[in-house]
């Protein structure tokens, strides 16, 4: 995380990508899920409808 | 199949700007501020948490307390201020504060004629509770007009299966925004090329992964599964001959839950990612290993962890300021 620092400190352009990235994506669906949820006192609107199945080589 | 993804990630953020929600650390949710024995006796402690300075203690029974580490009359930071189990008294005017609560009870400055309110005064304070060895801080959104309009959940705690336990712990300081630390967490891909060794895993050990995924309060878990075949932890607990099975969930805020059954034995281990400022964040791993010799599983498994986060080199990159823990630290309770 250290070593990844020293990169983020120069604004790159990032990506995330699928399917190994997918879950990273639906933390940041979450975040704003739950922030517009308190801004409209709407009950929150969850990022995954169902189960899915995601597919990686590690 | 590659897709570019969200506009949404974060790769810096802007210096300067005061707490808010623009910083991209959420509000109304409990955080490990410290660990429970960093308080002891009438000593005060400091943390951050979310940009917001914090003076941590203990009152005269052993319940923490949190304020916001800065007196209300001038800004001087309570933490250099003297504490009787009670009070907090602020070291420059000498003024008083209800460690629990925060409201002012003395202004040794005012005349015998004075109409000023001083029970109108307060110094920001914050709930405590604590679990697992952490004073946890529950931190209200500051751009709450009102109170909370939900009721406060309970401070997360980690499932106890059994009497007979060990905990173990494990931190680092990482030097970036709190979602780097987050998405880190739940990054599969990363293992190979960080987490090698001879007897585990490299990138010649790489092979397809299918995993199941399901929506949860807050978050969203990996379902109950049995483990991949070139996972560490799992190899080592193969000796027993039992089944193996584990679940995975993230939740919002911060946190990965990860609950391990092999025969009789539960392995549950909890890690967050705590904001910090913008620019630094704090992981904690926290375990609970129960009715299982696994001693040297964890003692592996944490060495993996440390491999993760490099020590220091002598080359500096040009940083300036003091240089955040990233050296991990252990202990077990």
């Amino acid at each position: 995380m250290e070593k990844q620092a020293l990169g983020l400190a120069h604004s790159p352009n990032l990506m995330l990508i699928d399917d190994a990235d997918r879950p990273a994506k639906w933390y940041f669906q979450l975040k704003a899920a739950h922030l517009e949820s308190k801004r409209t006192g709407a009950p929150m609107r969850h990022p995954l409808d169902g189960p899915v199945t995601l597919r990686w080589r590690s | 199949m590659s897709e570019v993804a969200t506009p949404s990630l974060q790769s810096s953020v802007s210096p300067g700007s005061s707490a808010s929600t623009d910083s991209g650390m959420l509000w109304d949710f409990w955080y490990p501020a410290v660990r429970s024995r960093q308080i002891r006796g009438r000593a005060l402690s400091t943390a951050m948490l979310l940009e917001v300075p914090l003076v941590l203690g203990r009152d005269a029974q052993g319940r923490a307390f949190a304020l916001r580490d800065s007196c209300p009359h001038r800004g001087m930071p309570l933490s250099f201020g003297h504490f009787d189990g009670i009070t907090l008294e602020c070291c420059y005017h000498g003024w008083q504060f209800d460690a629990h609560t925060g409201r002012c009870t003395a202004i040794p400055s005012l005349s015998g004629d004075s109409r000023l309110r001083v029970e109108r005064i307060f110094a920001g304070h914050f709930p405590c509770e604590e679990r697992d060895g952490y004073v946890w801080v529950y931190m209200p959104d500051p751009a709450a007009r009102s109170g909370p309009t939900e009721p406060m959940p309970p401070a997360p705690q980690l499932p106890t299966f059994s009497e007979r336990y060990r905990l173990t712990h494990l931190w680092a300081e990482l030097p970036c925004h709190v979602d780097h630390g987050i998405i880190g967490l739940m990054d599969p891909a990363h293992g190979p090329f960080v987490h090698q060794s001879w007897w585990w895993r490299s990138r010649h050990s790489i092979r397809e992964k299918e995993k199941k995924f399901e929506p949860i309060a807050n978050g969203f878990r990996m379902s109950a599964h049995a483990p991949s075949a070139n996972s560490a932890p799992y190899k080592l607990l193969r000796i027993y001959g039992q089944p193996i099975n584990t679940t995975i969930d993230f939740a919002l805020p911060n946190m990965r839950f990860e609950q391990i059954r092999c025969g009789p034995y539960w392995f549950s281990s909890r890690a967050t990612v705590t904001p910090i400022r913008r620019d630094l964040c704090r992981i904690d791993f926290r375990r609970r290993v129960e009715h299982l010799p696994l001693g040297a599983v964890c003692g592996v498994d944490l060495s993996r962890l440390r491999a993760q986060i490099p020590a220091p080199g002598p080359a500096d990159h040009g940083k300036a300021g003091p240089r955040p823990r990233t050296q991990p630290q252990s202990d077990a309770d």
